[in-house]
């Protein structure tokens, strides 16, 4: 699986600051991730199995990191960013 | 406080034919939007709602990106490609040889009656459209809707507004000049968009009007007949047969009348009959399948 530069973002991001709402991930990664496009995105991801969400009261989701992507991301932290990010 | 802009947002947005995936990403946008709106204060409130309006775009442009790029969006746009050249190839075909009786003299047109393919083409396509999506190998694939009919939209939006008045006028200028060394000036329905709005301001207001309502109908039903085709495509049995049969003879009236006043005031509302059916039968549908589990 080939994991787009946005993704992997996303992948670190969950990992250093825990569960977070899109908005929160978007604040976090200072401009490279755009609003409402995230979602999107993490859409995909949850498709492919590297995040989960939970609804909240408030209609947004909190998403999390899953056993997939910390597997992704610990093959990223490996290879590094010049192989490809092939997890 | 998220006030009149999130309302406007939101109603729109639910009005748009989007699958599971992409309602999440609409809902989850709309409720940033709320968040922010309702801890914002000071300057903050007034950028709030331009920055989630933003939002809501970049999102609705995403969404239609990935249903575009989807197995089946993509699918759908490209037999609608194929069908409108293979019209197009046909229309050259019964056309090649036309000719014109000038003063009891035949006038060959050479490549000219080629000119007019866009006019040909921009009648079939709600037709194309609705077959496209209503007809495929997969039966009762889920068929993405949003992304395909911007596409549709944005083309039709270039020919009714640019390519079908330059086609026509091109038409007639060929035909005037075998007769008249005087420039022919450009009818209604040989103006582009641009000038038929600003036309609306002028004493051409009527037939300023006339020309709008006829692109206008065709900009709207080409997306219209995709979303119904795609519709039709998802339903079962006796509503699968008339879903895929109906729409075709009630639009078929207006198009064998053509482009003129007459077309003007059938189009509106087979369009809209096009549409009633369709959801008739969906609704038919949904209650069925509800019924059954």
């Amino acid at each position: 699986m080939r994991l787009p530069a946005t993704e992997r973002l996303i992948l670190s991001l969950l990992s250093s600051d825990g569960a977070s709402y899109g908005l929160q991930l978007v604040e976090a990664s200072r401009g490279r991730l755009k609003r409402g496009g995230i979602y999107v995105t993490l859409g995909k991801m949850e498709e492919k199995g590297l995040v989960s969400s939970s609804l909240q009261d408030d209609g947004r989701r909190i998403y999390e990191l899953q056993g997939l992507g910390h597997r992704a991301l610990a093959a990223i932290e490996i290879m590094g960013d010049v192989s490809g990010a092939k997890s | 406080m998220t006030g009149v802009l999130y309302t406007v947002a939101q109603q729109c947005l639910s009005l748009l034919p989007v699958d599971a995936a992409g309602r999440r990403c609409f809902d989850e946008t709309l409720a940033d939007w709320r968040k922010e709106a309702a801890q914002a204060s000071g300057v903050l409130a007034l950028v709030v709602p331009a920055r989630a309006i933003w939002s809501v775009f970049r999102c609705l442009m995403l969404v239609s990106l990935r249903e575009i790029r989807s197995r089946e969006g993509a699918s759908v746009l490209l037999r609608l490609a194929a069908w409108s050249i293979v019209c197009m190839l046909l229309f050259i075909g019964f056309h090649w040889n036309d000719s014109i009786d000038l003063e009891g003299t035949r006038v060959w047109m050479g490549p000219i009656p080629g000119v007019l393919l866009s006019v040909q083409i921009v009648t079939a396509m709600p037709f194309l459209a609705f077959l496209c999506a209503a007809v495929g190998r997969r039966h009762r694939a889920a068929v993405p809707q949003l992304g395909p009919a911007l596409v549709v939209s944005a083309v039709m939006f270039v020919a009714m507004g640019w390519a079908l008045p330059a086609a026509n006028q091109a038409y007639r200028e060929f035909v005037y000049a075998l007769q008249s060394s005087v420039p022919i000036l450009p009818g209604i329905n040989e103006r582009s968009l641009i000038e038929l709005v600003g036309m609306l301001f002028t004493q051409d207001f009527q037939r300023a009007a006339f020309g709008l309502s006829i692109r206008l109908v065709f900009m709207v039903a080409v997306p219209a007949m995709l979303i119904a085709g795609a519709a039709a495509r998802s339903l079962t049995g006796w509503r699968r047969a008339a879903g895929s049969m109906l729409p075709i003879p009630v639009l078929l009236l207006p198009a064998l009348i053509g482009f003129n006043r007459y077309s003007e005031v059938a189009w509106w509302p087979a369009l809209l009959a096009v549409i009633l059916i369709t959801r008739a039968l969906a609704s038919a549908e949904r209650e069925r399948a509800e019924v059954t589990s």
